[in-house]
C-alpha cells in the first residue's frame, strides 16, 4: 500500500502528460471537421446573397419609382377637379342667400301688415265699444292697439310714415277715451266743495258734499255697473292711480280731516233714487276734543259708504286680467291716504285722548280696544294691509305717552311756579303739613313717624334725660313765610309722586325722576331768574332762604314717605331726595349770607362817616357821628320791619343781632382807640351810646304783634355778642376812677371780662388827667 | 382807697328764676328791698367790701339771670369764681328740685374744683313753705355745701350767708392767696363764643 501511496503524484504527473497528448489529437480532428462545416456554410451564404437577394432588390426599387410617378399624376388630377367644383359652389351659395333674404323681407312685410291690420281692427273695435260705452272693452282695445303700435315701432329700419300718423291717432283716441271716462267719473263722484280754498273753518267744512251715483241709467244697464267699468278702464289705461290720488286728497281734506278736527261735525248720508249723498251736519259742540271712539265711528262710516258704493264694485265682476286691480282698489286708496290719515288721527285725536291723570289710565283700555276694532274694520274692507298697526301701536303705548305728557306738564307747571313772584307769601306753621295730600298708608302720618323715630333715638341714646318727651314740633320747620308758588311747587311734587304710586313701573320711574328734575330745575332756575331782586331786596332774600329751607325740609322725608309705594326698582333706596338737601340748604344760606354781607357793608360805611368819634366837642363832628348812628338805627329798623313775620324768629334774632353787633363792635373799637376824651366828649359819646342801647333793641320785632316782641328785645344781650362790652364801655365813659377800679375788681369784675387791661388803661389815660390818683388806679388794672 | 383789703373774691349767685337772687344781693350791698324787682337780664354786678375775722375782703358779686333764655350767656361768668351762692325758694319745691341741674352746670363751667358753695333757702318770711329746713340741710350736706335759710325781705340770714361763705373761702388754703396774680390761662373772652349763639342756620359763624 505504501508504494501506491507514494507514487500517486508521480502517477498523476505521468498520467497527465500522457493524457494531453492523446487529447490534442482528438481535438484537432474535431476542429478540422468543424472548419469543413463552416466552409460549406459560408459558401452557401454567399451563394444565396448574390444569386437570390440582389436581383429581387433590383425589381423592388423599380416598382417604387413607378408608384411615385402614379401618385403625382393623381395629385394633378385632384387639383384639377377641385378647382372646377369650387367655382360652381360659390355661385350656388350666393344664389340661395339672395333667395332667403327675399323670403325674410316678404315675411316681415307680411307681419307688419298683419300688425297694422290688428291695430286697425283694435281701433275699430274700440270705437264701437266706446260708442256702446263698453269702457273696459274699449280700453282693452286701445291697449291692444298700443301694443301693436309699440311692436311696429320696435322694428328698426322701417321708418314708415304711417307709424307717426298711427301714433297720433292712438294718442288722440286715448285722450278721447280718458275724456269720456273723466266725464263719467265726474258724474259718478261729484264733489261739492266750499267756495274759498284757504279757509278750513267749521263752516266751510259744512259745505262739503260728496255725491256718489248708485244706480246706472237705464240705457247703460247692459254695460254693467258704470263705476266698475269706468274704474277698470282707468286702471287699464294706467290712469287709475292719478284719479284715485286726487280723490283721496279731496277725501282727506274735505271729509276725513274735518271730521277728526271738529268734534261737532257729524257725517250724514242721504240716499236718493240714483245718488248717494254724503254731507255733514253740525251738532252742539260740547267738547274741545272728541273721543277717539266717536272719531273712529265717523271715519268708519265714511269708509263703509265708499266701500259699498265705490270701491267694492269691481269685486263683484271678476275679470281675469284685472285681478290685480280687483284686490287693490280699496288698498290702493288706503295706501295713498293712510299715512296722512293715521298721522292726523294721532295728532288731533289720540294725543288729546291720552289721560292727564293716572286714574283715567285704566279706562283707556277702551280706546285701545276701539282702535283695534277700527283698524280691523278697515282691514276687512281692504283699505289696510294686514300688517298695518300704526294707530294701535300708538294707543297701546299709552303708558309711555301718558308719562311723557304728564312729565312735560309737570315740568312746565313747575317752571311757571319758579318764575312767578317770590313776594306772594303764605305763612308756614308747624301744623301746616295738613295742606299736603294725605297718603293712603294706614296710620303712618308724617309727624307720627318722626315722633316714633325720635322716641327711639331718645330711648337708645339719651337715657340721661329721664323720660321727657320731645315736643311734637321738635323736627318741624319753624313758623315763617314762604312764597306761595313754592308751596304749590311742593304740592305739585307730592301730587306727582302720588300719581307715580298708582302708575305702571315704567311710568312710575319716569314720574319719580320728573319730580327730581323739578328740584334740580329750581336749583338752577330760581337763583338765576330772580338774581337781581335777590341781591337788591333783603325781604326777597329772606323769603328765598325760607323757600330753600322749606324745600330741604320736605326733601328729607319725601323719599321715605313714598318708599314702599313706588315700584320695586325704586324701592332699593334709589327713591331718595336726601342727596338734594345739602344743596338746597346751601342755596338758601348763601343767598341770605350775601344779603347779610351787603347790609353789614352798609352799616360799616355809614359808621365810617362818624369821623372816628373823635373830638365830639366839635359841633360838626358830633352832628356827623349822631347822623351816622341815626342812619344805622334806621337801616336796622327797616330790616327789622321787612324781615318781620318772614324769617323764623330765631333766625330773625340771630340775623338782627349779628348786624347790631357789627355796629356796636365798630363803635367800641373806634372809641377804645381814642387817645384823648374830654369830659364833654365823654358825655356826648355816652349819649350816642345810649341812643344805640335804647333804640337798638327796639329794632328786634320778629312778630307782627308788637306786645309779643318785648321778650326778644330783652334777649338782645343773648344775640348781640358785644352787648356787655358796649355796656361796660358806657360805664367807663361816665364813671370815676374808683368806679372803674371796682368794675375791674382785680380782674374779677365784668370790665375785666370784656376788655383787656391794656384797653382799660388806654381808656383811663384818655379820659383822666395824669394825677396820682390816676396812677394808683392804673396800677390796679393788671 | 382800699389798701387794707386782703383780697378780691369773685362770688356768683345762681338759682332758678324768681327765687330772689337779686333781692339777696341788693339787701346785702344796698340794704334795700323791692318786692316788685324786675327780672335780671343777662347779669348784674356789685362790689362790696366785707370784714371777716378782722380780714377785709372785697367781693365782686355776679348776679346771674335765672331765666332759661339767658342761660347761653352764663357760662363765661363762672370763670374764676371762688364762691357760689346757690339759691332756692322754700315756698317753691320746683326750685329746690332743680338744684341738681345747677350743681351740674356749676361743675361743668367752674374753672376750679375747690370752689366754696353756699346753699341759701330764701323767702322764709313767707308762710306757704314747701321745702323743710332739714331737707335743705340734708341736700347741702350731701353735696358738701354750706347751708342757711334767709329772707331778703326781713334781712334774716343775708349778711350771715355772705360772711360764712367768705370765711370759708379764706379758710380754704390755696383758694385765694396766690390770687393776686392771674393764675392759669386767661382765656380771652373775645375770640371764644363768637357766633356761638347757636348752631342752627349755620350762618352766624361767617359774620
Amino acid at each position: 500500500m505504501a508504494a501506491p501511496a507514494g507514487s500517486l503524484v508521480a502517477a498523476v504527473l505521468a498520467h497527465s502528460g500522457r493524457l494531453d497528448k492523446e487529447d490534442l489529437g482528438t481535438r484537432i480532428g474535431r476542429l478540422s471537421r468543424r472548419v469543413e462545416e463552416l466552409k460549406g456554410e459560408v459558401c452557401n451564404m454567399i451563394n444565396k446573397k448574390y444569386n437570390e437577394f440582389l436581383p429581387s432588390m433590383q425589381s423592388a426599387e423599380d416598382l417604387v419609382s413607378q408608384v411615385d410617378g402614379l401618385s403625382s399624376n393623381i395629385d394633378l388630377l385632384k387639383a384639377g377637379i377641385e378647382n372646377e367644383v369650387q367655382r360652381d359652389l360659390n355661385v350656388a351659395v350666393a344664389d340661395f342667400t339672395e333667395l332667403k333674404q327675399q323670403l325674410e323681407r316678404d315675411t316681415l312685410v307680411l307681419s307688419i301688415l298683419k300688425k297694422l291690420q290688428e291695430f286697425d281692427t283694435a281701433i275699430k273695435e274700440y270705437n264701437t265699444a266706446l260708442l256702446e260705452k263698453k269702457y273696459v272693452a274699449a280700453a282693452q282695445q286701445l291697449e291692444k292697439a298700443r301694443n301693436s303700435l309699440k311692436m311696429l315701432e320696435s322694428r328698426k329700419g322701417f321708418e314708415l310714415k304711417i307709424l307717426k300718423a298711427l301714433g297720433t291717432e292712438l294718442t288722440v283716441q286715448t285722450q278721447n277715451m280718458l275724456y269720456h271716462l273723466g266725464e263719467e267719473w265726474q258724474t259718478l263722484a261729484v264733489w261739492k266743495l266750499p267756495p274759498s280754498k284757504e279757509s278750513s273753518s267749521l263752516e266751510s267744512a259744512m259745505h262739503s258734499e260728496l255725491h256718489l251715483r248708485t244706480v246706472p241709467s237705464k240705457e247703460e244697464e247692459i254695460a254693467g255697473p258704470p263705476v266698475a267699468s269706468v274704474l277698470q278702464a282707468f286702471a287699464v289705461l294706467g290712469e287709475l292711480h292719478a284719479k284715485l290720488k286726487i280723490f283721496g286728497q279731496l277725501l282727506l281734506k274735505y271729509i276725513l280731516k274735518p271730521l277728526i278736527s271738529y268734534p261737532s261735525l257729524q257725517p250724514f248720508t242721504e240716499e236718493q233714487s240714483d245718488v248717494f249723498i254724503l254731507r255733514f251736519k253740525s251738532t252742539e259742540p260740547n267738547l274741545d276734543h272728541s273721543s277717539p271712539m266717536e272719531v273712529f265711528d265717523k271715519i268708519k262710516l265714511i269708509f263703509e259708504v265708499l266701500h259699498k258704493y265705490l270701491l267694492n264694485v269691481p269685486l263683484e265682476q271678476p275679470v281675469e286680467d284685472k285681478k290685480e286691480c280687483r284686490v287693490t282698489l280699496a288698498e290702493l286708496l288706503g295706501d295713498m291716504i293712510w299715512e296722512e290719515l293715521s298721522d292726523c288721527l294721532i295728532q288731533n285725536c289720540l294725543v288729546n285722548s291720552i289721560p292727564t291723570n293716572s286714574s283715567k289710565l285704566e279706562q283707556y283700555i277702551e280706546v285701545i280696544k276701539s282702535t283695534e276694532e277700527f283698524e280691523k274694520a278697515l282691514k276687512n274692507m281692504q283699505f289696510l294691509k294686514g300688517d298695518t298697526t300704526d294707530l294701535l301701536k300708538y294707543a297701546r303705548n299709552v303708558n309711555s305717552h301718558f308719562a311723557n305728557k304728564k312729565c312735560q306738564d309737570v315740568i312746565v307747571a313747575a317752571r311757571n311756579l319758579m318764575t312767578s313772584e317770590i313776594h306772594n307769601t303764605v305763612k308756614i306753621t308747624p301744623d301746616s303739613g295738613v295742606a299736603l295730600p294725605r297718603l293712603p298708608d294706614p296710620g303712618a302720618g308724617d309727624h307720627l313717624k318722626m315722633q316714633t323715630t325720635s322716641k327711639l333715638l331718645h330711648n337708645d341714646m339719651v337715657n340721661l334725660e329721664n323720660k321727657t318727651k320731645l315736643s311734637q314740633y321738635t323736627f318741624s320747620l319753624p313758623t315763617c313765610r314762604i312764597s306761595s308758588s313754592v308751596e304749590k311747587l311742593m304740592e305739585l311734587a307730592y301730587q306727582t309722586l302720588l300719581e307715580a304710586t298708582a302708575s305702571t313701573d315704567q311710568c312710575c320711574i319716569q314720574l319719580f325722576y320728573c319730580v327730581r328734575n323739578i328740584f334740580q330745575l329750581f336749583y338752577d332756575v330760581v337763583p338765576t331768574y330772580h338774581k337781581e331782586n335777590l341781591q337788591k331786596l333783603p325781604q326777597l332774600a329772606a323769603i328765598h332762604h325760607n323757600n330753600c329751607m322749606y324745600i330741604a325740609h320736605h326733601l328729607l322725608t319725601l323719599g321715605h314717605q313714598f318708599r314702599y309705594r313706588l315700584t320695586n326698582i325704586l324701592c332699593d333706596g334709589a327713591a331718595t331726595f336726601v342727596d338734594l338737601v345739602p344743596g338746597f340748604r346751601r342755596l338758601g344760606m348763601e343767598c341770605f349770607l350775601a344779603q347779610m354781607r351787603v347790609q353789614k357793608g352798609e352799616i360799616l360805611e355809614r359808621l365810617s362817616s362818624a369821623r372816628n368819634f373823635s373830638n365830639m366837642d366839635d359841633e360838626e363832628n358830633y352832628c356827623a357821628a349822631n347822623k351816622a348812628i341815626r342812619q344805622v338805627l334806621h337801616q336796622l329798623k327797616r330790616l327789622g320791619k321787612v324781615w318781620q313775620d318772614v324769617l323764623p324768629v330765631n333766625v330773625y334774632c340771630k340775623a338782627m343781632g349779628t348786624l347790631l353787633n357789627t355796629a356796636l363792635s365798630e363803635i367800641v373799637t373806634r372809641i377804645a382807640a381814642l387817645e384823648d376824651i374830654s369830659a364833654e366828649d365823654a358825655d356826648r359819646l355816652y349819649s350816642l351810646c345810649r341812643t344805640m342801647v335804647e333804640e337798638g333793641p327796639q329794632v328786634f320785632t320778629p312778630l307782627p304783634e308788637d306786645d309779643k316782641n318785648k321778650k326778644y328785645q330783652e334777649e338782645v344781650p343773648v344775640y348781640v355778642q358785644k352787648w356787655m362790652t358796649f355796656k361796660e364801655l358806657m360805664i367807663i365813659l361816665q364813671a370815676n376812677l374808683q368806679e372803674i377800679v371796682d368794675q375791674w375788681a382785680d380782674g374779677k369784675g365784668p370790665l375785666a371780662a370784656e376788655f383787656s387791661a391794656a384797653e382799660v388803661k388806654s381808656l383811663i389815660r384818655a379820659l383822666f388827667q395824669n394825677t396820682e390818683r390816676r396812677a394808683a388806679a392804673l396800677a390796679k388794672i393788671k | 382807697m382800699d389798701e387794707d383789703v386782703l383780697t378780691t373774691l369773685k362770688i356768683l349767685i345762681i338759682g332758678e328764676s324768681g327765687v330772689g337772687k337779686s333781692s339777696l344781693l341788693l339787701r346785702f350791698t344796698d340794704d334795700t328791698f323791692d318786692p316788685e324787682l324786675a327780672a335780671t337780664i343777662g347779669v348784674d354786678f356789685k362790689v362790696k367790701t366785707i370784714s371777716v375775722d378782722g380780714n377785709k375782703a372785697k367781693l365782686a358779686i355776679w348776679d346771674t339771670a335765672g331765666q332759661e333764655r339767658f342761660r347761653t350767656l352764663t357760662p363765661s361768668y363762672y370763670r374764676g369764681a371762688q364762691g357760689v351762692i346757690l339759691v332756692y325758694d322754700v315756698t317753691r319745691r320746683d326750685t329746690f328740685v332743680k338744684l341738681d341741674n345747677w350743681l351740674n352746670e356749676l361743675e361743668t363751667y367752674c374753672t376750679r374744683n375747690d370752689i366754696v358753695k353756699m346753699l341759701v333757702g330764701n323767702k322764709i318770711d313767707k308762710e306757704n313753705r314747701e321745702v323743710d329746713r332739714n331737707e335743705g340741710l340734708k341736700f347741702a350736706r350731701k353735696h358738701s355745701m354750706l347751708f342757711i335759710e334767709a329772707s331778703a325781705k326781713t334781712c334774716d340770714g343775708v349778711q350771715c350767708a355772705f360772711e360764712e361763705l367768705v370765711e370759708k373761702i379764706i379758710q380754704t388754703p390755696g383758694l385765694w392767696e396766690s390770687e393776686s396774680q392771674n393764675r392759669g390761662v386767661k382765656l380771652s373772652n373775645k375770640e371764644e363764643g363768637y357766633g356761638g349763639g347757636g348752631a342752627c342756620g349755620g350762618y352766624c359763624s361767617m359774620l
